[in-house]
């Protein structure tokens, strides 16, 4: 009972720290330098369609917004902006009273001129989305889900690192985000189940599942030159993006990879102390039986996780008559490539798990 | 790639799961005909939200009843399911609806010129549909940990009371979350390194990342599917606890029947 009160009690505090830092978004106008705008009315006002492709036809709408002007000199004025938006919104956007915008102010003789929206402050949305997970994970695992927030944040500053190595001291992306998912898996691995036997089979394992991705995705790459992949969105950057894409594979299937990993791991350890005398074969056996119950589903998690991002496109493709067949054949390519090579990391893991973890007990019964 | 990448999947699969192994890899593909069904009704310029809500169900049947047989732990699974997708398809319409984040950046619009970008089609419900079809997975893998854990509890230990059966779902739950925070988180990272990677050679500022709207859509996209599939822990060990409890029977029925 009194460990709860003490949950209770801590639950509090962090609800009360996770109200100010949503209160602190919501106020921070005069921390930013640019100037930032709250709508208080709109008029949307019909201006023209156009016939785009096949037939589909898009209406451009004229809104003539009124905003109050929240930070700087010319604090509390009101302006007026022109927007212009598509009924679709795929590019620009329509929007409503209360919005906050961030606008470029143009002045003629000292007075306001022309006011120009660059974009929209998302900030508090992305601060309540950050309090709400927080607050959810941790009420749902408690101490547990406490820590995985700190090996989440742990995480994110190693690959912070990695990126701002990468590009400042101009270190191979590839080794980097090798050498941090070694890291990785050692953070998340011990905050998920101490130190122990079971973790360090669980990190031994994933580095070697890492290893044997990395390896297979540059032998495909090797015989299959890229074919049929299609850098969409990477063409953007400045650089070349081959190094960045095995990153990306490498990094993608990792989480996976330590997933199957420490279940693997941990069920055979929790096997083998309830009965000490259970022999070898029969761990084994156990063990490919628990990864086949696991492999299947989380294959689907890594699934959906990466074709979803393709949806968007290819809807819009599909919309200017890009055939289904050239739509499997390249624009999915990415997508695909990153699902298909994580599948292949979370299947061949289960056999290096159930090694590993046999070959820790073996020493252990000599 | 593509080619060879499936075949080293499919010789991987039937080599360690055999017969299941194979059940996989067409689920798979399966998985990919329904995704792009959904994208040619979205493109005729059916509802996105109504659709995909229909081909989640969908996705969930034959993952769940396809892939694991038709019994109570999947029954119960599907339940919780509906329950999270409905949730959520209403949690991220009043997201997304704030947060602006339909369509396209000036980061991922893709540098040819021939694809039309505005033709007609309603961004924001396409958005929500992507959040949806990002998340299902998810809760489906923490949906069918948890019943089928809690129900060999129930089987084991028959005489525990609803209120322990669920706790002990909770239990297996905390275990669950870090595994499947660090799943997603990886995931997540793995599709966003190039975007990060892009801020930091256009050296864009702190602030100016948390307001960008190509950040958001990622970010949110993690948040929601991290949040439903913690959601879904206590969902599905109420649902398990009182339909072992309560209803004990009706399900192996329908099981005995099949």
């Amino acid at each position: 009972m009194n460990k709860n009160k003490t949950f209770i009690l801590l639950y509090c505090l962090l609800l009360v720290l996770s109200i100010i830092s949503i209160v602190f978004t919501c106020n921070n106008y005069s921390y930013y330098k640019d100037s930032i705008v709250k709508v208080i009315d709109t008029e949307d006002k019909y201006v023209s369609s156009e016939v785009v492709t096949y037939g589909y036809k898009e209406d451009i709408y004229n809104q003539s917004i009124k905003a109050k002007i929240l930070n700087g000199e010319d604090k509390g004025q009101i302006v007026e902006i022109e927007n212009e938006y598509h009924k679709g919104e795929a590019y620009d956007q329509r929007y409503s009273k209360g919005d906050e915008l961030f606008v470029t102010i143009y002045k003629k003789k000292g007075k306001i001129d022309k006011v120009v929206i660059d974009g929209y402050k998302r900030d508090k949305y992305v601060v309540i989305l950050v309090v709400s997970f927080i607050l959810i994970i941790v009420l749902i695992g408690r101490i547990k889900g406490f820590l995985s927030i700190i090996g989440v944040v742990l995480n994110i500053l190693i690959f912070s690192l990695i990126v701002y190595c990468n590009g400042y001291k101009n270190i191979d992306l590839v080794l980097l985000s090798f050498v941090g998912s070694i890291l990785f898996s050692a953070i998340s691995l011990v905050l998920v189940s101490g130190v122990n036997k079971k973790t360090l089979s669980a990190v031994i394992s994933s580095i070697i599942g890492i290893s044997l991705i990395t390896i297979i995705s540059f032998i495909v790459i090797g015989i299959t030159k890229y074919e049929g992949v299609r850098f969409e969105q990477m063409e953007l950057l400045t650089r070349p993006y081959e190094g960045i894409f095995i990153s990306e594979i490498i990094l993608g299937g990792f989480g996976a990879i330590m997933d199957i990993s420490i279940s693997i791991s941990s069920s055979l350890n929790e096997l083998y102390e309830k009965n000490k005398r259970i022999s070898r074969d029969s761990l084994k056996k156990s063990g490919f039986n628990i990864g086949k119950d696991i492999m299947s589903t989380m294959i689907n998690v890594l699934f959906f996780t990466y074709i979803c991002t393709g949806i968007a496109n290819l809807t819009i493709y599909f919309r200017n008559g890009i055939s289904i067949s050239s739509m499997l054949r390249e624009y999915i390519s990415l997508e695909m490539t990153r699902a298909l090579t994580g599948a292949i990391g979370i299947v061949i893991t289960i056999p290096i798990a159930i090694y590993v973890t046999l070959f820790f007990y073996k020493r252990r019964a000599k | 790639m593509i080619k060879v990448l499936s075949l080293i999947l499919l010789v991987l699969l039937l080599l360690i799961g055999g017969k299941r192994g194979l059940k996989t890899f067409i689920t798979i593909y399966v998985n990919l005909f329904l995704i792009l069904l959904l994208v040619i009704i979205c493109g005729w310029g059916f509802n996105p939200l109504i659709w995909s809500f229909i081909i989640s169900l969908i996705i969930s049947l034959i993952v769940l009843f396809g892939l694991n047989g038709i019994n109570t732990k999947t029954i119960c699974s599907f339940g919780a399911v509906i329950v999270i997708l409905l949730l959520f398809f209403v949690i991220t319409l009043i997201f997304n609806n704030r947060l602006y984040v339909q369509g396209y950046t000036e980061e991922n619009i893709e540098p040819i010129s021939y694809v039309i970008y505005d033709t007609g089609l309603n961004m924001r419900n396409l958005a929500v549909s992507i959040v949806i079809i990002g998340l299902i997975g998810n809760i489906i893998d923490t949906s069918i940990a948890i019943s089928s854990a809690l129900y060999e509890v129930h089987v084991n230990n028959s005489k525990l009371t609803v209120k322990e059966l669920f706790l002990s779902g909770m239990n297996i739950g905390k275990d669950i979350l870090g595994t499947t925070t660090n799943t997603l988180f990886f995931a997540y990272l793995g599709s966003c390194m190039t975007l990060f990677i892009y801020f930091q050679d256009f050296r864009y500022s702190f602030s100016t990342i948390i307001n960008s709207k190509i950040f958001a859509i990622e970010f949110s996209r993690i948040m929601l599917s991290g949040m439903a599939s913690f959601i879904i822990i206590p969902l599905t060990s109420i649902i398990v606890s009182i339909v072992c409890k309560k209803n004990g029977g009706i399900f192996e029925k329908v099981e005995n029947n099949i």
